[in-house]
């Protein structure tokens, strides 16, 4: 008698938790897949990346050169780490505040009527033709993507479940 | 926008981030069936409110010398 009062409203709501879990997957990789191309594409090009970097105008000078070395890593790592689904939410939150610093540092450089690349994908450093707003929208769905890790919980086929028995 | 008014908005978005940041950690501690304990959330919470001041400083700082 209870099963059968219990059925109707539990089925739904684990189908849907499921189809929740499986975006989050297609989320994981995609997200994960950028990063990774982001880091592979900066990691070789260490002066271009600190070009880029210093570009900005934001960082102390004497920081650049670490943080155009420890980016890409960072990225590379954390992007692995979402594919594989392991310590999906932490990951998730560092690469949010990382998509937030992106967010200030392009809206910044609008803002001061800079005209450099964005850099972020390897290149970087002064332009003609810089384009803030694509590139704001575009980590604006990055950061969305983000945030639906962390609210989200459980993501499909994540090693961390297997790993830990959770995603996070 | 001016510079200063590009200041306001990041230090308004920035509290907002605080805040549902608060939040979030004391919906987690409330909502989860075995939440990682408290202790580690609030630290992980003050790690994030210290990046976002001193980010939001440090632009700010940037954009408006």
């Amino acid at each position: 008698m209870t099963t059968t009062a219990e059925e109707p409203t539990t089925l739904p709501h684990s189908r849907a938790r499921q189809v929740l879990g499986w975006v989050g997957l297609a989320g994981r990789l995609y997200l994960g897949y950028t990063f990774i191309t982001a880091g592979i594409d900066k990691l070789p090009h260490h002066d271009t990346t600190e070009l880029a970097v210093r570009a900005y105008q934001l960082l102390p000078w004497q920081w650049v050169s670490a943080y155009a070395t420890a980016l890409p890593i960072a990225e590379l790592l954390l992007g692995i780490l979402l594919v594989l689904g392991i310590l999906t939410r932490s990951v998730a939150v560092l690469l949010a505040l990382g998509l937030c610093s992106f967010l200030v540092g392009i809206t910044s450089a609008w803002a001061r009527g800079l005209n450099i690349d964005c850099g972020c994908f390897g290149g970087g450093g002064a332009t003609t033709d810089p384009h803030y707003l694509e590139h704001v929208l575009r980590d604006v769905g990055y950061l969305a993507i983000a945030v639906y890790l962390v609210v989200v919980r459980r993501t499909a086929l994540a090693l961390g479940d297997w790993l830990f028995g959770r995603g996070d | 926008m001016s510079e200063e008014w590009y200041v306001v908005v990041l230090c308004v978005v920035s509290l907002l981030v605080i805040l549902v940041g608060a939040w979030f950690v004391r919906h987690e501690l409330r909502t989860r069936a075995a939440p990682p304990p408290p202790a580690l959330l609030w630290v992980s919470y003050l790690g994030v409110v210290a990046v976002v001041v001193l980010g939001a400083a440090r632009t700010s700082w940037v954009v408006l010398r």
